[in-house]
C-alpha cells in the first residue's frame, strides 16, 4: 500500500489513508497521553484517561499495520475490532465504539468519500452512545458530538480529507471548551473533560498523519520506542511516589516432583507476586524477590529445576510502574475444588493483590482478571477470562466504576450468556460473591447479588494526588484520604486516625460488622493496631481483619 | 375399627409429656463416639459438646437397626393397634430405610410409612397432629393423606452459629462455598426436598435472622411454627417474639434440637419450623392460636 499516491488532497479516502491516520494518531497520541492524565479532576490515584485511550489506540494501531488489503471498510473495521478488544476503562470503551461506528459507515467500500467518512462519524457517535447505559453530556460523547457536526459541515461543501479533519476537530474542540460548564466537577476543578480532550488529540494525530508520509510516522514511531526503552527507569521513578522495588527479582522456574501444599504459603513469605501452578509432577514458579537463591533453594527440596529465569525488574522495561505486575489469571486454588461443567454458573472477579485473589477465589470465583484502581484491564482480558471457564454462563464483577463498561463489552462479545453486576468497589464485591449461591438459579442469584450490593458500605484510605478540600478543609498532597462510596469523605497527616474517622462517619446505628483488608504497604502488626483502635471506639462493633496485599488503598473498608 | 399408632424417630425430638400423652412410639438414632455410644433424644446440648470436643475423633451418627423397627412394630400389632410411621427425610439418614425393611418383614398391611422431608420441629408437627386425628377416630388412609399433603406444607430454615460442625458433617448441598471461607459467614440453610441446602449467604446473625423471618408465610391462615435450637434458649426467645409480632394469627412454640442434629449444627444454631395451610379440614376453624 505504502506505493499508492498520496490522495489527501482528494476527496476520499483509501485504506492506506486510514492505515496512515490510526498508526500515526496512536504514536501523536502517546506524546500527549500525560497531558489528559493531569485532568484528573478526583485527587486520588485513579485509571488514567490518557494512559487508557493511548493503550486502547496502540492495539487499534497493530490492526490497522498488519492490514494487507486495500479496502477501506475492511481496515476500518479490523481496526476497531482489535481497539475494541485492547480497550481500557471507560474512555476506551467509547472510543473503541466511535472506531466501530466509523467501520459501519465505511462498510464495504474500497474507497469512501469525504461524505461517506462524515456520514461515519455520526455513526461513531450513535455507536459512542450506545455503549453507556446512562449518557452524560460534558463528557466524551459532547465532545463526539461536536466533531461529527463539524464533519459533517465541511462534507457539504465537497472538503477534501485534511478539511474534513479540521473541522471535525474545530467542532471538537468548541464542543470540548463547553464542557467545563456542563459538569459540576469539571466546573470545580476549572477543565475540560479528559476523555473529550483525548477525542480531540486522537483526531489531531489524524491529521498530522494525512500531513505525513507513512515512511516518516513509521520511522517516528520507531524512534519513539526506542526512546521509550531509553527513558524507561526515569519515566517510572518520576510521577507520584518514588520507585522502590522491596522484590527487585522476578523469578521463574519449574519443578519436577511433587512439591506439597505447603509451599504455596513458605513461597508467599518469600516475595510477592505468586503465581504457582501445578500440573501433574510439574509445579510452575513465579514471584517477586529479595532473594533468589532462597526460592532456588526451598524448590531444590522438592524436586528438580529447570528453566530457571532470574531478571532484576529494574532494568526491564516493561515494567512502567511498581504498581504494575503482569496478568494472572491462572493461580494455585485454596482447595479442592469441583470442576465445574457447563451447566453451572461462573464468576470472575477483578481484582488485584494477592490477598484479594485468594479472598475472591475462596469466595467462590473461578477466575481473577488481575486490574482495579488505575490499572484497568483490557476487554480482551475479560473476555479471555470468560471463554476459558468451562461454564456457559458467567457473572463478571468488575469491582470498579471505570471497569464495568469494559465488562459491558464482553456481554456483547461473548455466545455465552454473561451479566455484569455493578460492583463499584472491592467491598461490593465480596458482598455480591458472598451473595452467590451455587445451588440458587441464575436469575435469582443475579437479583440477590444486586441486592447485596446496598447492604454494604465501601471505604478506602488513599493518599492525594494533588492539593484539595475537604468540606472547607484544606488537604495537602501526599495525605492520606478517606472515601466513603467513592466519595471524599476525610483527610489526615496520620493514616491510622483518618482511617477511624472515616470509619466513624460510615457508620450508622444498626451497622454490625466491620471487615478491613489492609493493603500491601501496611505490616500485620501495624493493621492489628488500627483493628484493635476500631474495637475500641466501637465496642458494639465486630471487626474482622484480613491481607488483601493491594496497592493504592491502604486499606479497603466494608462497613454492613 | 383398628386403633392407629404413630411411630416416629428421634429426630423428632418431642417432649416427655408429648410421647407420654399420646403414646408416640420414638425410635431412637445413635451418636458413636469412640469410646461409647448414645442414643439419641434431648440432653443438655453444653455436656454434649463438652464429649464431642474431648473426643479424638468427630463422632459419627447411624440409623436405628431394623431389628429396633421389627420390635416395635410387632408390639404395635398384637395390640391390635394401626401404624402410621413417620421419619426423618429419606436423603439425610437410611432411618426410613430400616423403617421400610421392618414393615416388609411383619408384613401386616397395617402399616403406612411417611417419609417427613424435614427433622426436627415440622416432623415433629406432623407426628403430634397424626397422633390427634388419630384420638379423634379418623381412619389411617386419611391421617396419612392429610400427613402426606402436610409434608408439601413445611417450612424449615436453620442459622449455624459455627461452621465448624457443618464442614466435619458434609450433608449440606452446596456447602463447599461456605467451607474454608476466609471472611465470616452466616448462611441461612434450609430443607429443600428432602436435602438440606444453602437458602442464603450473608455476614451478619441479625441480616441472617432477618433474612429467615421473611421466609414465613405470615398470610396462611393456619400457620404453627416453631423456633428451634441448640443451646441458644434467650436468643431462640427473641426470635419467637418477632414471629409472634409478624403473625399474631400463628401457634409459636421453641423447641430444642438433640445430638443426632447438633453435631452437624453445632452450638448456636437456631433455625425454624412451620407448617401453614389455607384449609380448615382437620384443623379447627379458628386457625392455630
Amino acid at each position: 500500500m505504502n506505493e499508492k499516491a498520496e490522495n489527501s488532497g482528494e476527496p476520499t479516502i483509501t485504506a492506506a489513508d486510514y492505515q496512515k491516520m490510526i498508526v500515526g494518531a496512536s504514536l501523536f497520541f502517546d506524546r500527549e497521553k500525560e497531558a489528559i492524565n493531569a485532568l484528573n479532576v478526583f485527587p486520588v490515584p485513579d485509571g488514567d484517561t490518557g494512559t487508557n485511550m493511548s493503550m486502547t489506540l496502540a492495539a487499534a494501531a497493530e490492526a490497522a499495520l498488519g492490514y494487507r488489503g486495500d479496502f477501506v471498510g475492511e481496515i476500518a473495521l479490523q481496526t476497531a475490532s482489535s481497539a475494541l478488544m485492547g480497550a481500557r476503562g471507560n474512555s476506551g470503551v467509547i472510543l473503541s465504539q466511535l472506531l466501530r461506528g466509523i467501520a459501519r459507515g465505511l462498510q464495504d467500500k474500497k474507497i469512501a468519500s469525504t461524505a461517506d467518512l462524515s456520514r461515519a462519524f455520526q455513526y461513531g457517535v450513535v455507536y459512542a452512545y450506545k455503549a453507556v447505559a446512562k449518557p452524560v453530556e460534558g463528557t466524551i460523547l459532547t465532545v463526539a458530538r461536536g466533531t461529527a457536526r463539524g464533519a459533517r459541515s465541511a462534507a457539504r461543501s465537497g472538503a477534501n480529507l485534511i478539511r474534513i479533519i479540521e473541522t471535525a476537530i474545530e467542532g471538537g474542540r468548541e464542543a470540548l471548551a463547553r464542557t467545563t460548564a456542563m459538569l459540576p466537577a469539571l466546573k470545580e476543578a476549572g477543565v475540560v473533560d479528559a476523555g473529550g480532550l483525548g477525542l480531540v488529540v486522537f483526531l489531531e494525530g489524524c491529521l498530522f498523519s494525512v500531513q505525513h508520509a507513512l515512511g516518516e510516522i513509521l520511522a517516528r514511531r520507531k524512534a519513539a520506542a526506542a526512546a521509550k526503552k531509553q527513558g524507561a527507569a526515569e519515566t517510572k521513578a518520576a510521577p507520584g511516589k518514588p520507585l522502590e522495588l522491596a522484590y527487585p527479582y522476578c523469578t521463574e522456574l519449574i519443578i519436577r516432583g511433587t512439591p506439597p501444599e505447603e509451599l504455596q504459603q513458605k513461597l508467599a513469605q518469600l516475595g510477592d507476586s505468586l503465581i504457582l501452578v501445578r500440573q501433574n509432577d510439574i509445579s510452575k514458579v513465579h514471584l517477586h524477590t529479595a532473594d533468589p537463591g532462597a526460592i532456588l533453594s526451598l524448590c531444590a527440596a522438592y524436586g528438580s529445576l529447570h528453566e530457571i529465569k532470574i531478571d532484576n525488574m529494574a532494568d526491564q522495561h516493561h515494567h512502567i510502574s511498581r504498581w504494575q505486575t503482569p496478568v494472572e489469571t491462572v493461580i494455585a486454588r485454596p482447595g479442592p475444588k469441583k470442576p465445574k461443567s457447563e451447566e453451572d454458573i461462573g464468576i470472575i472477579a477483578v481484582s488485584f493483590g494477592e490477598g484479594l485473589k485468594e479472598l475472591f477465589l475462596n469466595l467462590g470465583a473461578d477466575e481473577i482478571v488481575y486490574g482495579g484502581q488505575t490499572m484497568n484491564p483490557r476487554v480482551e482480558d475479560l473476555f479471555n477470562a470468560v471463554q476459558q471457564i468451562p461454564t456457559d454462563r458467567v457473572i463478571i464483577l468488575p469491582n470498579n466504576k471505570n471497569i464495568q463498561m469494559v465488562a459491558s463489552q464482553v456481554q456483547k462479545l461473548s455466545a455465552k450468556e454473561v451479566t455484569v453486576i455493578d460492583t463499584r468497589s472491592i467491598a461490593q464485591g465480596m458482598a455480591a460473591l458472598i451473595a452467590f449461591n451455587p445451588v440458587a438459579a441464575f436469575d435469582s442469584n443475579i437479583s440477590s447479588m444486586e441486592a447485596s450490593l446496598k447492604q454494604v458500605k465501601s471505604g478506602e484510605v488513599t493518599y492525594a494526588t494533588r492539593d484539595t478540600s475537604i468540606g472547607g478543609n484544606k488537604i495537602k498532597k501526599g495525605s492520606f484520604l478517606g472515601l466513603h462510596d467513592g466519595e471524599l469523605c476525610c483527610g489526615g497527616e496520620e493514616l491510622a486516625h483518618t482511617t477511624l474517622k472515616l470509619i466513624g462517619r460510615m457508620l450508622d446505628d444498626d451497622d454490625e460488622l466491620v471487615t478491613i483488608l489492609y493493603g500491601k504497604e501496611i505490616s500485620r502488626g501495624e493493621a492489628e493496631g488500627l483493628t484493635k483502635a476500631v474495637a475500641e471506639a466501637h465496642p458494639h462493633l465486630e471487626v474482622e481483619l484480613k491481607f488483601g496485599g493491594q496497592p493504592i488503598y491502604y486499606y479497603i473498608l466494608a462497613v454492613e | 375399627m383398628n386403633e392407629i399408632a404413630l411411630v416416629t424417630d428421634s429426630t423428632a425430638y418431642l417432649l416427655p409429656d408429648e410421647i407420654a400423652r399420646y403414646g408416640i412410639t420414638v425410635i431412637p438414632l445413635t451418636v458413636n463416639f469412640d469410646d461409647g455410644s448414645i442414643e439419641d433424644e434431648l440432653v443438655e446440648a453444653k455436656d454434649f459438646f463438652d464429649r464431642v470436643n474431648r473426643s479424638k475423633k468427630m463422632p459419627f451418627t447411624s440409623q436405628p437397626a431394623q431389628g429396633a423397627f421389627v420390635e416395635a412394630y410387632k408390639k404395635l400389632l398384637a395390640e391390635g393397634k394401626e401404624i402410621v410411621s413417620i421419619h426423618v427425610s429419606s436423603r439425610l439418614s437410611g432411618t426410613l430405610n430400616s423403617a421400610t425393611g421392618a414393615a416388609a418383614m411383619v408384613d401386616s398391611g397395617k402399616i403406612t410409612l411417611i417419609d417427613s422431608e424435614s427433622a426436627t420441629a415440622p416432623l415433629a408437627f406432623l407426628v403430634l397432629q397424626g397422633a390427634r386425628w388419630a384420638k379423634e377416630g379418623i381412619d389411617r388412609a386419611t391421617i396419612a393423606a392429610r400427613l402426606k399433603q402436610g409434608v408439601k406444607e413445611l417450612g424449615s430454615f436453620f442459622i449455624p452459629d459455627t461452621l465448624e460442625y457443618m464442614k466435619k458433617g458434609g450433608r449440606i448441598g452446596g456447602a463447599q462455598a461456605l467451607l474454608g471461607s476466609l471472611l465470616q459467614i452466616k448462611p441461612v440453610l434450609h430443607f429443600s426436598g428432602g436435602v438440606v441446602e444453602v437458602f442464603e449467604k450473608v455476614r451478619t446473625k441479625r441480616r441472617a435472622v432477618q433474612r429467615m423471618l421473611a421466609e414465613l408465610p405470615l398470610g396462611k391462615k393456619h400457620l404453627w411454627a416453631a423456633v428451634v435450637h441448640c443451646a441458644a434458649p434467650e436468643e431462640a426467645a427473641g426470635i419467637r417474639e418477632l414471629v409472634k409480632a409478624a403473625a399474631p394469627q400463628a401457634r409459636v412454640e421453641i423447641r430444642e434440637i438433640g445430638p443426632v442434629i447438633n453435631i452437624h449444627g453445632g452450638p448456636g444454631l437456631v433455625g425454624m419450623g412451620f407448617w401453614a395451610h389455607d384449609y380448615d379440614e382437620g384443623f379447627p376453624k379458628e386457625g392455630h392460636i
